[in-house]
């Protein structure tokens, strides 16, 4: 029923049936990507590198947003307790 | 793929056109690949950002959330639009306005269209709002990057020229 209502551009992204753990961390993968591919479109020599190593930079970037995201909730919960 | 080839271009034109359309600084050196993947990544990542926020995430200097003109009382004068009193310090309150602009005229339609749209269109609110606002800052900047990018090769000899890069 909320999606029959929702007018693209007016309303904002009907994102609120997602648990909101989720929200944040799916909506960054689409943003990484594009990150990636105009950073490695500017950097490489010649556009044939670009898919992969677009790829391989997107994979990086969210293995080291994810190894951030873990060491700041444990020193987070450590100086709780 | 034509993205080695080097077409001389003056680079302020460069620039300028890297601004008006996101990669077309690219296009004029003939470096065609590269400015269909960075030209259109650019536009889809704005425009993406307008999806998931909604258009009124566009905060646009001098106008509130309803659309209507800012307006701050001056010594010994009515009340006067803010742009007109302190611009700086508006813009200073809305930092990211100045990186979705450099997105280009789609900055300038998208803030048009979200001031017209105020009574309209929903403000989104956290985090999606804050997910919006921050598609089309990092657009802005990643055509920023863009834009530097390719005027400095537009005033860089040809490839043919260089010593191979490294």
């Amino acid at each position: 029923m909320i999606l029959l209502a929702f007018r693209p551009f007016l309303d904002p992204l009907p994102l609120w049936n997602l648990p909101p753990a989720l929200r944040m961390p799916l909506l960054l993968i689409p943003l990484t990507i594009g990150v990636a591919i105009v950073y490695k479109s500017i950097k490489c020599s010649s556009m044939k590198k670009v898919p992969r190593e677009s790829a391989e930079l997107t994979g990086w970037i969210l293995l080291f947003m994810i190894v951030a995201a873990v060491a700041l909730t444990a020193l987070v919960r450590g100086l709780e307790s | 793929m034509a993205d080695t080839k080097t077409i001389n271009a003056p680079w302020p034109i460069v620039a300028i056109a890297g601004w008006l359309l996101p990669g077309s600084g690219y296009w004029l050196l003939g470096q065609r690949s590269r400015a269909l993947a960075t030209g259109i990544t650019v536009i889809a990542i704005y425009l993406a950002g307008l999806l998931v926020g909604g258009v009124r995430v566009i905060e646009v200097p001098g106008y509130d959330e309803f659309g209507q003109h800012v307006n701050v009382r001056v010594a010994g004068g009515g009340p006067t639009w803010i742009l007109q009193v302190a611009p700086l310090q508006e813009i200073k309150a809305k930092p990211w306005s100045i990186a979705q602009i450099l997105a280009g005229p789609l900055g300038i339609v998208s803030g048009y269209a979200s001031v017209a749209s105020a009574d309209v269109a929903k403000v989104s609110h956290t985090p999606v709002n804050e997910a919006g606002t921050l598609y089309t800052a990092v657009a802005g900047m990643l055509n920023l990057l863009a834009i530097i990018d390719a005027a400095h090769r537009a005033g860089q000899p040809a490839p043919s020229e260089q010593p191979e890069a490294a």
